[in-house]
């Protein structure tokens, strides 16, 4: 009987589940804000004002489209 | 094996269920818990009534009780109808080391009368179902759909399908597996497994920010919203052109004028030299005098027309009228017009003592008298002399026609003064023409100068309408320059979202795999080495030597395979199973029961007596006590 096979069912897919997920999204965080924030469990602190703010900040003020 | 952040259920309690009670008392630090039941005591609707509760919120739950495949089934005790009743199930289980008390309360009747009448729905004539769930004995205690919610963030609502096993939900995933068209049910279940918990609630924060933002736009922050804006900001746009152009063309039409002006302005200067110098003065004359009688002619004209307007209406006035009629009666009465003779001077005659003419201040004898009685009859009536000596009036306006036609005459008699001066000129055809052409040219100058005015005017109301229609615009480009920041945080959500459903996708893959690989595992370790199992996005096959088919492995196998899949997709530990051999074959008895007790950390067994055999040695069971008041039950 392989204890470990059957712990495989729940813990392998939760386990690797999440930590797959954290990896994929660790790398694009870096190109998305919100994601960064939201992930950092920040996103609360922040206003849209201020989120507005720090997107223009990191990005720049899109030009008006004539 | 045991895990303190692991679900562990406690206790069950269900009073006034069908006018029945279960209570199922558990032993927390014990793994095992095995209850043998006879068939009709209440084990499916153990499991069913546990569904019920986690998979149905307090404002969701009446009608969605399902039993024995009635759905909906009722909860309330038909044994006696329109009765007060209350059915309480209660769920004592710990997690972490805190304890939670889940209780569902369900009052109400019984209405034979509503079953009869209503085909698809019960008797059950509920009054409330309340929820609440009290931790730490009373510490915290959340009610109503909350409750639900912490069901669900603890993972025991989403997992209540899994964990909750029992003959019902093998046939069903059996049927899902081997039927084509029931595939997509099984996609179902995986893709939301295969999401993990941190993604949803990262969508789940996503999807907060972006309310956040609508809230505070409403829909302006769409894109259409964006794109109405940009469209009105072009309408503008367009609208200002048109109305440069249009100033521009009327500047144009004023500098033409101007230009023109200038020019007869010249002329009229040339003209009036050439006037000067060709007996100029005498052309003036002449035409000045021509102007004078042509004036004089427009004034007598409507001096007359005054008059005669005038005279008509005093006439035509009802008191005048009326008089004018008396006077003509008068005539034909008496032949002549009247004599005009005053009655007050009559009567100062006759009144006087003794009564004396006025007019020669002779004393008046009887027969003199007699005379001066009888002029009263030849004089006219008081108001018609008035008439014939009043001055005329008219709204007021005292109306002296004399003095009208004094002035009348007066002017025809300088009409004729000028007439003859006029008469007495002699000028040339070559100095009229000059005059009349600088005339002519005065005349333009003013026309030109009227129409500059107009435009200037025209020009002047362009130029605000174009600085309305900037400051509208500059107003709008404000608006969407807020409106592309609001965008640019909204883009970045959608972006986020997609980065997260792109990362479900890339672990959907390998989680498949992984959840293959372990119920290929664990069928092999418990029907043996010839089988195994395996998951792909669209079926679920149990494997026989290599040979994947929805017909392998018979009943036993498929029961095998359905458990294993219902283990892979549970997010907690305890297992609760109704029936749990059921056609499974000795053989493999013992495997299953073996992989029960090592995939769970509590498992809790509904048995027949007839399952006992090969299956329960290995869980070593504590003896368990089942309270149920009617039913007969069987102690391990």
């Amino acid at each position: 009987m392989s204890e470990a096979a059957t712990v495989n069912i729940k813990k392998q897919v939760n386990e690797i589940m999440e930590q797959k997920a954290k990896k994929i999204l660790n790398e694009k965080k870096e190109q998305n804000i919100i994601l960064k924030l939201v992930m950092n469990e920040e996103i609360e602190n922040y206003s849209v004002d201020e989120l507005k703010e720090k997107i223009i900040n990191e990005k720049g003020e899109l030009e008006y489209e004539e | 094996m045991k895990n303190s952040s692991s679900i562990r259920f406690s206790y069950i309690d269900v009073e006034g269920y069908r006018g029945r009670n279960f209570k199922l008392d558990l032993d927390p630090s014990k793994s095992q818990h095995v209850f043998v039941m006879d068939g009709n005591t209440g084990k499916t609707t153990l499991i069913e009534l546990l569904r019920w509760c986690f998979n149905y919120k307090e404002s969701n739950a009446e009608g969605n009780f399902r039993h024995m495949f009635a759905d909906p089934a009722h909860v309330m005790d038909w044994d006696f109808p329109d009765e007060e009743q209350e059915c309480i199930i209660e769920i004592g289980f710990s997690k972490k080391g805190q304890d939670y008390v889940f209780k569902r309360t369900t009052k109400g009747t019984y209405s034979i009368e509503k079953d009869q009448e209503d085909e698809k729905g019960t008797g059950d004539m509920i009054e409330s179902i309340s929820d609440t769930l009290e931790i730490d004995r009373g510490s915290e205690v959340y009610q109503g759909d909350k409750v639900n919610e912490i069901l669900n963030e603890l993972r025991i609502s989403p997992s209540a399908d899994y964990f909750l096993f029992d003959g019902e939900r093998a046939r069903e995933y059996m049927l899902y597996a081997s039927d084509k068209k029931e595939v997509h049910n099984l996609v179902e279940a995986i893709n939301k497994r295969v999401t993990p918990r941190r993604l949803t609630t990262y969508k789940q924060k996503l999807n907060e920010l972006q309310k956040r933002i609508y809230d505070e736009l409403g829909s302006k922050a769409s894109k259409q919203g964006q794109t109405r804006i940009f469209n009105k900001i072009n309408d503008i746009k367009r609208e200002i052109k048109k109305a440069e152009k249009e100033k521009t063309d009327f500047e144009d039409e004023i500098k033409i004028r101007r230009r023109k002006v200038l020019e007869f302005e010249n002329r009229v200067e040339e003209l009036d030299k050439k006037i000067i110098d060709s007996k100029s003065e005498e052309l003036e004359k002449r035409h000045d005098l021509e102007k004078k009688i042509n004036t004089l002619k427009t004034e007598i004209a409507s001096k007359r027309e005054n008059i005669i307007g005038n005279l008509l209406e005093i006439l035509s006035s009802e008191k005048n009228f009326n008089l004018i009629e008396d006077i003509k009666e008068n005539i034909r009465e008496k032949g002549r017009l009247p004599e005009p003779y005053r009655e007050d001077l009559i009567d100062i005659c006759l009144n006087s003592d003794p009564p004396t003419c006025e007019i020669c201040d002779r004393e008046l004898d009887e027969e003199s008298k007699e005379k001066v009685k009888k002029l009263r009859e030849q004089v006219a009536p008081h108001d018609i002399q008035n008439f014939l000596t009043a001055e005329v009036h008219k709204d007021n306006k005292k109306y002296d026609m004399g003095e009208l036609n004094k002035k009348i005459n007066e002017d025809l008699e300088e009409y004729e003064d000028l007439v003859g001066e006029l008469e007495s000129l002699d000028l040339s055809e070559k100095e009229e023409k000059l005059i009349n052409e600088r005339d002519e040219k005065r005349e333009k100058i003013r026309e030109f100068e009227s129409e500059i005015g107009d435009y200037e005017g025209e020009v002047e109301a362009i130029e605000s309408l174009i600085e309305e229609k900037k400051e509208e615009k500059k107003e709008l480009e404000k608006k969407s320059k807020m409106l592309k920041q609001y965008r640019m945080v909204l883009d970045e959500i959608e972006s986020a979202k997609e980065a997260i459903q792109i990362t479900k996708g890339e672990i959907k893959d390998e989680t498949i795999d992984i959840i293959s690989d372990t119920l290929a595992e664990s069928v092999n370790y418990i029907l043996g080495d010839d089988f195994s199992a395996r998951l792909t996005e669209d079926s679920l096959l149990l494997g026989q030597n290599d040979r994947f088919h929805r017909e392998v492995g018979g009943m036993s196998g498929k029961l095998i395979l359905s458990y294993c899949f219902a283990e892979s997709m549970t997010e907690v530990n305890p297992m609760i199973i109704d029936t749990p051999v059921g056609n499974i074959d000795d053989s493999v008895r013992e495997k299953l029961s073996e992989h029960l007790i090592t995939n769970h950390n509590q498992i809790i067994l509904l048995c027949l007596p007839t399952e006992l055999d090969y299956f329960i040695d290995p869980m070593n069971p504590q003896k368990e006590y089942v309270e149920n008041k009617e039913e007969v039950t069987w102690l391990l």
